[in-house]
């Protein structure tokens, strides 16, 4: 079952919310509430983590990019990959 | 609904060592051993680098500034290089955001409302400037706003100038903003002799904007931050 991972909701009003780090690789085993990826606006640095233990399937978006707030941005799959 | 936190006051303190116990609070308040908490504290000279802080901000080498007293340590908050030091209260807030009915962007807002309402019973008219953090008087700045949330929960928070050495403010573009300039209550013809009292009243302000009462602990009673 693959799983979303999400720019959280109280990340509302927040312009200019970038990703600035990955802390995981893709294919890499993650478990539930692990920080995944780092971003921030001009004074918050937001740490974004996994909602459920499973492998890092996908990145959706990459260091640098400006993202929305409950945009998709990783797969969690629960199966192995 | 009220909600009840605690706060503990470090005093003088280490800034890395004030962080650890921050951290363990963090971890704490995850999983629900301890209550939402404010840190006060005041650290020994200490630049720290937020994650968007660019190393031109930094004016002069590491070792330079460490013959002056002055240490330099890369944190995980938001924003750029700020200046910590004797005579400026830091004020941390580990808080369930969700438990404020507040975005990330909103409690920032509510922390500065909070300042701007401290200062005005010293009969200083802070306020915001626009697209910059912190509360400004005129076009200096008097508190700075650094913040970091993770499970939800906020670490980090405001950094309110009483007395500090401003000189200390040369070596760096604070926060990386080179025409603006940088004050302290003292600066302002404020000179505030307790400083008990004065976090006493930043509480009384912060528990009426966010609806909380806060009750004092000791570090001691924490004793399930020893299992971390």
């Amino acid at each position: 079952m693959n799983i979303e991972v999400k720019v959280p909701v109280f990340a509302e009003g927040a312009t200019k919310i970038k990703i600035r780090q990955w802390f995981v690789g893709e294919g890499s085993k993650v478990n539930a509430g692990e920080n995944l990826v780092e971003a921030t606006t001009d004074k918050i640095a937001i740490y974004i983590e996994t909602p459920v233990s499973g492998y890092l399937k996908a990145k959706l978006v990459k260091e640098e990019d400006e993202v929305l707030v409950d945009q998709v941005i990783a797969i969690i799959s629960q199966e192995e990959v | 609904m009220t909600s009840l936190v605690q706060y503990i006051d470090l005093g003088r303190i280490d800034y890395r060592q004030a962080y650890a116990i921050q951290e363990k609070i963090h971890v704490a308040c995850s999983e629900k051993r301890s209550k939402d908490t404010i840190i006060f504290q005041e650290n020994n000279p200490i630049f720290t680098m937020g994650r968007n802080s660019a190393k031109e901000h930094l004016l002069l080498p590491k070792e330079a500034l460490e013959e002056k007293g002055i240490e330099v340590e890369y944190v995980d908050r938001g924003g750029d290089i700020t200046y910590h030091g004797p005579g400026q209260l830091v004020i941390s807030f580990i808080l369930h955001l969700r438990e404020y009915n507040s975005s990330i962007h909103q409690y920032v807002r509510n922390l500065e409302e909070v300042v701007i309402s401290l200062l005005q019973k010293y009969d200083v008219r802070g306020q915001r400037i626009g697209g910059a953090s912190g509360v400004w008087v005129g076009e200096e700045k008097v508190a700075a706003i650094g913040i970091a949330i993770s499970r939800g929960i906020t670490r980090h928070g405001i950094a309110i100038n009483i007395k500090p050495d401003l000189t200390h403010y040369n070596y760096i573009i604070p926060c990386g903003i080179r025409d603006r300039g940088i004050t302290s209550l003292y600066k302002l013809g404020v000179d505030i002799i307790d400083l008990d009292q004065f976090k006493e009243s930043f509480l009384i302000e912060f528990n009426e904007l966010f609806n909380t009462v806060t009750n004092k602990i000791q570090l001691n009673e924490m004793r399930y931050l020893d299992e971390y």
